[in-house]
């Protein structure tokens, strides 16, 4: 079970991110416009597809501009007006009202040029940076179909059982849920929750057992989401810094490869926690059930919840920084990477929840065997090696806008 | 032959454990058990070296007050049965 089990995550997890297409192209002129960084390695590889795919096409006309000069800075605020996108990295290529950012490969990215260029020959084609191009016309196009045209294509993959999945629509939500969960199950934390519910289970007033594990779980996840924030905008700000990306990817591999090793292990039972950590935490508590002013256990309980963060933060680092990693790497409005940190947040905590909806409410815990931890290792571990391995070797497969 | 028990309040392998041992010496009224927690009890904890391991630990003693056997983390409660069994008699 255990052999098929892993060979099935595995392929799920790989086919998820899997591209596929293939064109031919027509006589017709077109020109491509590619914007491109000089320290740019990834420039450096479409580079040389567009040579050598121009010289096979004649009628494939390839302009290169280099971002660094005021004129490629002018033709690419031309390009976000008209497509309307917001420019965020190199390369950067413009086919007719098409762009694509990045570069996955002949077999990838290469293909999907061969494809918009095929198209383009086939259903018209509108170069925006010439000087008679109709940028009313694109717009007009835009309103009528309600989409934007500057879209790249072919996000559609065809998964066993699923069918077509549009990718762009699908994939970060189902990323956030599946290590949002995993890091649900994140062991780091667990001890103190349940000393908490240990300590509120001798608590007579059933009001103020509620109050505080709702509230420490509430203040545990803002916490956690204010570290989030503060990860997403680390890599956000070191976003073309290639070097990070393959540093994340590494450590991934190697969370990836340790948590497969744990669930390997015979081992179960708890790590003994150091004994200056424990009883830093157990006065903590013992304090906010005694407080008599509702205040001050409110401020307690904030208290307890920001220390216990920060004292696992080096064991619950790992999966946070990958998935705001990944994150990073995706345009999105800023709204819009808040709203799925707070997603995995929420994804984050269900477990927790329930083990303390389910203690408070029967007086005894449950859900916390080791065998759900185990469970969680091996996806967990499968994921993260397969999200580690993506991000050295083909982080292109993770960016989907 | 005694078991001694090491957990804590805090450690979610021991709480799964409480409900087995809990069958397993009611179908054994014969089977004599301690438990210690771990933050209380030191003096156990340095004698028996369960401070640096993992929990929950449980130690077999026979007669003579000496350490047989030890089991750590959780237990089926067919394998806790089988080595309670095992060591019945020394």
């Amino acid at each position: 079970m255990k052999v098929k089990g892993i060979l099935f995550i595995l392929f799920f997890t790989l086919s998820f991110f899997a591209f596929g297409g293939g064109v031919s192209a027509k006589e017709e002129s077109v020109n491509l416009h590619f914007f491109y960084s000089e320290v740019c390695p990834h420039c450096a590889h479409e580079k040389t597809f567009l040579d050598k795919f121009s010289s096979e096409n004649e009628f494939v006309k390839v302009y290169s501009y280099d971002v660094s000069t005021p004129e490629a800075i002018r033709k690419v605020v031309h390009a976000e007006n008209v497509l309307n996108f917001k420019h965020r990295g190199v390369p950067l290529l413009i086919i007719g009202e098409k762009h694509i950012v990045g570069w996955g490969g002949d077999e990838t990215t290469g293909v999907l040029v061969a494809s918009l260029v095929d198209d383009c020959v086939k259903n018209g084609y509108v170069d925006i940076f010439e000087e008679n191009h109709e940028s009313s016309g694109i717009a007009k196009a835009r309103e009528k179909t309600g989409e934007n045209k500057g879209d790249t294509a072919q996000t559609e993959i065809s998964l066993p059982f699923f069918g077509k999945v549009d990718l762009k629509a699908f994939s970060l939500p189902l990323l956030t849920l599946v290590i949002g969960f995993l890091d649900g199950f994140n062991p780091c934390a667990m001890w103190v929750l349940l000393f908490l519910i240990s300590v509120l289970l001798g608590v007579k007033d059933i009001k103020r057992r509620w109050f505080i594990g709702v509230l420490f779980l509430v203040f545990s996840a803002g916490v956690y989401f204010i570290f989030l924030a503060a990860w997403l905008n680390f890599f956000m700000f070191l976003k073309y810094v290639v070097l990070v990306r393959y540093v994340i990817g590494v450590f991934a591999i190697g969370v990836g490869i340790y948590f497969l090793k744990k669930f390997m292990s015979k081992e179960t039972g708890c790590q003994v926690v150091s004994e200056t950590k424990r009883e830093r935490i157990f006065s903590k508590i013992k304090n906010i059930i005694v407080e008599k002013n509702m205040f001050m256990v409110v401020i307690g309980t904030l208290t307890l919840a920001f220390s216990v963060n920060l004292i696992e933060l080096a064991c619950s680092a790992g999966l946070p920084a990958i998935y705001t990693n990944i994150l990073s790497g995706y345009e999105l409005s800023v709204w819009n990477y808040y709203l799925y940190l707070t997603f995995y947040i929420i994804i984050f905590l269900i477990d927790d929840l329930i083990v303390l909806f389910i203690a408070l409410t029967t007086l005894r815990v449950v859900g916390v065997e080791g065998k759900y931890e185990k469970i969680s290792k091996l996806v967990g571990g499968i994921v993260i090696l397969v999200l580690g391995l993506l991000m050295v070797f083909k982080p292109e497969l993770l960016s989907f806008s | 032959m005694k078991v001694l028990k090491f957990g804590a309040v805090w450690c979610s392998g021991c709480i799964v454990m409480k409900p087995r041992w809990a069958r397993v010496e009611k179908e054994n009224p014969w089977l004599q058990t301690e438990y210690f927690d771990f933050d209380e009890a030191k003096e156990a904890i340095e004698k028996y070296e369960v401070g640096k391991g993992r929990l929950p630990t449980f130690v077999f003693l026979n007669k003579e007050g000496k350490e047989i056997d030890r089991m750590v983390g959780e237990v089926k409660e067919e394998v806790l049965v089988k080595k309670i069994k095992e060591h019945k008699d020394k």
